[in-house]
């Protein structure tokens, strides 16, 4: 027994003495060293069903950061220059998508003086949206996009279309393609999690119906399958779908894209269905995974190009900074574009903020007034479909909507068609 | 009349995922009345070990297969003698808070050696398609029917002619009179373990290779418990035709009542748990349970 | 036990009393006033931390009655919550209702649906009592997100903030206040409802539920009190909570949370007012913790080294807890106090 209660006593003083790093944390920033330093990052969700993406928006981060510190250029293709007396560091925790955890850690991290801060995917978002409202602190996410944000917008910032827009602008490229005289039938096929079903607004529907679709109903699929939605896709297949829209993350369209293969459902089989992904499914990571023959006919909208594209100066850019800062360990996940695109947004705001306010008096308002909103078609290299363009009111960064087929195991672009704004009013 | 058709055989598919997570499940509870919510957990693992063997190593299927097993056995062992063991004799609440640590551990050790990244090994695994007029029967019901019979005929082989085997089905009736016998009911205890973490990890290979993996196909397990309920906490045979059951069920369920509910129905999701709430109120001891009388 | 030497209770009410001495009220008012004054020198973070550890506590009250007193062990804690809180962010959002009027409606919300899903209980326990209250929380989820145009489904449902004759409980030191209160109210109520008619029943029910019958315990009016006030408990903190983000979304309910619950009880004590605080705050101080330390490991070993590190850390606290001190930290602060109350005669 006495071996036990020095165990607790020993573990009481570990807790004892772990209450003042609380309390020591705030107060440590009070004396700003003489040379300035700004915090990018925020929540990230290296828990839970965004972990890897999360993964790989963190390594972007933190490779453009040491970037931009080490050479004070915004990226090889622009002119500007960061200024020289102030260095970047990024801050960042672990949330687990936990929404009370994402509230401690942001009013942590405001409290550090973080002048922009991120959300970690679609349900912390939703829990501190009107939190980054009051603050008015600019928050843009390579991993929030749903059509929420829109209604009204705020201050959350979108990097790629919302997932509504993404869908939509599907749904204008199949019709396009459209030869048949009857109108073609639409359905929804979509995660059974909150993201997945913030696509199922009246607003959508009235899209799809207003351009002659005949909408047929909608299936839901668990985010992660624990076996192939079989049933979802022969209600599809009942019901004569031609065009099925979708929201899922990869984990859950590699399962029901496989089992639509195997029904023989697709393209070029022999029940004529496209799937449409919006734009958390990536086909730079569904295609190699699933081959030529699974993936033949899939199509994303809103998603980046393939890592391998090194024609586009953006893909190039990634490449470089991998190879620069961690050669070993490259960062294959297609979420490092992304990553790479919220860091140029964050540290173009803090830049374009700094010119019109000494560093040292900025605040999140400033940062957000004179910075965010003041970004008008900051050029990502092509990594976004369009340069992005924030203001208040207008916080969907791109223009435009990419979309892209799988086709033979290559990922074709099929071109961009313009944004809906497709949100529930 | 061929979309219930199909319903039905996928329905099954999914209701033999159901049972095999079910029996390994069982087999704890009967031997030393732990119920395992870590069981979905095992499976995750078995889904990662297969995915190390066959992918990271490329090792044949067979090799692979007994790898997986002998880390199961090892990890069943070390679970029982540092986990469960010292909890002997304590209220049901502190062994079931046990398991839900241990499987919290479990994920995070999960996510420790191989990350939050989804992993998959389409096409490694043997497939068999078999294809009935129209229906196309899946892969995973051939696989996942034969193995579960494999495992259920040589759990029951065990239970009858084996020495260890006897000994557990004693325990699972009387424990202290087993001990007043010679049996040593700790080294029973620790083979139930194993024996539900080798179940869980060869199905977790086998569903691994169907849907890939990742840590959220621990969920399973939860729905899983439906199945077990339905069955009888202590039937082995019925975890087998719940499993079908619910499986089946769930298909029907979600094919016909989901498009007649407003956003999108996803019935499938909580169908078990509606199972589970019906089964609880009407007929506890489940299907083929054995009713449990007790007295002051 | 527990009292200075020369000190007798001479009356029933001097036995019962929960603080006998002067002493004793001395310290509980310090405590109080400290924790009142808490917002003069906090900064915001700290004040968010203890404000969502009061809402966890208020919840971990409500399951305490149920699980820690009456012995039916619920893991569907998280979604009664959810039911308060949806109940109230309807109320408030969509009708209009006032904060003071929604929130004792979330309440019996709460409790009316934990009613029913404590309607199997009389039948059922331990294990099956376990899964009957899991399959409550994926129900309740599965309705919440089925009624879009109520509840604004996967989109979520932005809540207004509680304001009383034109003062908005808007910054972090007012909502701390509120909370504050209705987490001293509740303490004060869990603390007091053990000790009368129907708690004695509860630990009863716990210790011996046949026996407690055989005694004259009404086994279902009992079961169903505890349900009951255990989900007002848990819709009361789940109000509290969307009123605090000022938005209700089925994301603020995870399952997990559920879990987290017992396990606070499992490290506090079970069936020990004092216990459910004491697993809350240290549950929650830990998750700080790792929250802190996550990004020095990450950057020291693996980026996954920083994702595991709360689950194991969880994880293997219970485990400790459940192996070495199934009592939890209650019992092991009444020990301390015993030891300095004898100090120096230890016997």
């Amino acid at each position: 027994m006495t071996k036990i209660k020095w165990l607790f006593i020993a573990s009481m003083i570990i807790m004892l003495l772990a209450m003042p790093l609380f309390a020591a944390c705030p107060g440590e920033e009070t004396t700003p060293p003489p040379e300035y330093t700004l915090y990018v990052g925020g929540g990230m969700s290296l828990t839970g069903a965004y972990a890897e993406d999360s993964a790989a928006v963190l390594a972007a981060i933190e490779d453009y950061v040491q970037y931009v510190n080490e050479t004070k250029m915004m990226a090889p293709w622009r002119s500007e220059t960061f200024p020289d007396n102030v260095t970047l560091e990024v801050l960042w925790r672990d949330d687990e998508l936990n929404v009370e955890k994402a509230l401690t850690i942001y009013e942590e991290l405001k409290a550090k003086g973080m002048l922009v801060y991120r959300t970690s995917g679609s349900s912390t978002a939703l829990a501190l949206m009107d939190r980054l409202n009051e603050d008015r602190m600019g928050s843009p996410s390579a991993l929030v996009s749903g059509p929420y944000l829109l209604s009204p917008p705020k201050t959350c910032l979108t990097i790629y279309p919302i997932y509504t827009d993404d869908l939509a602008a599907i749904a204008d490229w199949f019709l396009e393609n459209w030869t048949e005289d009857r109108a073609p039938r639409v359905a929804y096929l979509t995660a059974d999690y909150p993201p997945g079903k913030s696509i199922l607004i009246p607003e959508m529907d009235a899209y799809l119906e207003s351009i002659g679709y005949e909408l047929v109903g909608t299936q839901l699929v668990p985010l992660v399958p624990t076996s192939p939605p079989t049933t979802q896709l022969l209600w599809l297949k009942e019901n004569k779908v031609d065009l099925a829209l979708c929201w899922m993350i990869n984990p859950g369209s590699q399962p029901t894209i496989k089992e639509a293969v195997r029904l023989g459902m697709g393209t070029n089989l022999d029940y004529k269905i496209t799937f449409g992904l919006a734009a958390p499914s990536h086909l730079p990571v569904f295609v190699p995974a699933m081959g030529a023959e699974l993936s033949e006919g899939v199509v994303v909208a809103g998603s980046y190009p393939p890592l391998d594209d090194l024609a586009t100066p953006g893909v190039a850019f990634c490449n470089d900074l991998q190879e620069m800062y961690h050669p070993n360990d490259m960062v294959t996940h297609v979420m490092y574009e992304a990553g790479l695109v919220e860091a140029m947004v964050q540290v173009e705001a803090l830049r374009l903020a700094m010119l019109e306010m000494p560093v040292e008096d900025l605040t999140p308002v400033d940062v957000l007034d004179f910075g965010f909103f003041k970004i008008t078609d900051l050029d990502t290299g092509g990594l976004s479909s369009t340069p992005l363009s924030y203001s208040s009111g207008n916080v969907e960064g791109v223009d435009e909507v990419r979309v892209d087929q799988a086709l033979n195991g290559k990922i074709v672009k099929q071109g961009t068609w313009p944004l809906r704004h497709l949100y529930a009013q | 009349m061929s979309f219930f058709l199909q319903l039905v055989v996928s329905g099954f598919a999914l209701g033999m995922v159901y049972a095999l997570i079910a029996i390994g499940f069982v087999i704890i509870l009967k031997c030393s009345k732990a119920f395992n919510i870590a069981q979905g957990h095992f499976v995750m693992i078995g889904g990662y070990l297969g995915f190390t063997f066959l992918v990271t190593f490329h090792l044949p299927v067979w090799a692979s297969l007994i790898l997986a097993v002998a880390a199961a056995i090892i990890l069943g062992l070390l679970i029982e003698r540092f986990t469960l063991r010292p909890l002997v004799g304590q209220p049901v609440l502190a062994v079931i808070m046990m398991t839900i640590a241990l499987a919290t551990v479990l994920e995070g050790l999960a996510t420790l050696v191989w990350g939050g990244e989804y992993k998959t090994y389409h096409g490694v695994l043997p497939t068999i398609t078999l294809k009935i007029g129209e229906l196309s029967i899946p892969p995973e019901t051939l696989i996942g029917v034969m193995v579960s019979i494999a495992v259920v005929t040589i759990l029951m082989l065990f239970f009858r002619y084996t020495r260890s085997g006897l000994a557990m089905m004693a325990t699972a009736e009387d424990e202290q009179v087993v001990q007043s016998a010679g049996i040593k009911v700790t080294t029973v205890y620790a083979l139930s373990w194993v024996i539900a973490c080798v179940v869980g990890v060869i199905g977790g290979i086998i569903l691994g290779g169907v849907s890939g993996v990742m840590i959220p196909l621990a969920n399973v397990g939860l729905k899983a418990f439906a199945v077990v309920l339905l069955g009888g906490v202590n039937s082995i045979g019925g975890a087998i035709v719940a499993g079908i059951m619910v499986g089946v069920l769930e298909n029907i369920a979600a094919g016909y009542l989901d498009p007649l509910l407003p956003s999108g129905g996803g019935l499938a999701s909580v169908f078990p748990f509606i199972v589970m709430i019906i089964v609880l109120i009407f007929r506890p001891h489940g299907l083929f349970g054995l009713v449990e009388i007790e007295r002051i | 036990m527990g009292l200075p030497s020369g000190t007798f209770n001479q009356s029933y009410g001097q036995d019962m009393a929960i603080f006998r001495t002067r002493t004793h009220w001395v310290m509980l008012l310090a405590f109080l006033i400290f924790l009142f004054a808490c917002p003069l020198f906090f900064s915001d973070r700290i004040l968010t931390i203890l404000t969502i550890i009061g809402i966890t506590i208020i919840s971990v009250h409500g399951l305490n009655i149920l699980t820690g007193y009456c012995g039916q062990i619920s893991l569907g804690h998280a979604g009664f919550m959810a039911v308060g809180a949806y109940t109230s962010a309807v109320l408030t959002a969509k009708l209009d209702w006032s904060f003071w009027a929604a929130l004792p409606c979330a309440a019996l919300a709460a409790g009316m649906v934990g009613l029913l899903f404590g309607l199997p209980s009389l039948r059922i326990k331990g294990f099956y009592l376990i899964m009957a209250t899991i399959a409550a929380h994926f129900i309740i989820m599965w309705v919440i997100l089925q009624l879009y145009s109520v509840t604004g489904g996967g989109n979520g449902l932005a809540v207004p903030r509680p304001e009383i004759g034109g003062f908005v409980f808007k910054s972090k030191g007012s909502y701390f206040y509120l909370v504050l209160i209705i987490a001293c109210l509740g303490t004060f109520f869990a603390k007091n409802l053990v000790r009368t008619r129907a708690g004695r029943a509860f630990i009863a029910i716990r210790d011996n539920d046949l026996a407690a019958e055989v005694m004259g315990v009404n086994l279902l009016s009992y079961k169903l009190l505890a349900f009951f006030i255990g989900c007002v408990y848990a819709g009361v903190a789940g109000s509290l909570l969307v009123h605090y983000f000022a938005f209700a979304t089925v994301d603020q309910f995870p399952f997990m949370n559920s879990v987290w619950y017992l396990g606070m009880l499992i490290v506090g004590g079970m069936g020990s007012t004092a216990g459910a605080i004491f697993g809350a705050v240290s549950l929650k101080l830990l998750d700080e913790l790792v929250t802190i330390v996550g990004p020095i490991l990450s950057a020291a070993v693996a980026p996954q080294a920083a994702a595991s590190l709360g689950l194991i850390m969880r994880g293997l606290v219970i485990i400790i807890f459940l192996i070495f001190e199934p009592r939890g930290l209650a019992h092991r602060w009444q020990m301390v106090k015993a030891y300095y109350r004898l100090w120096p005669f230890s016997h």
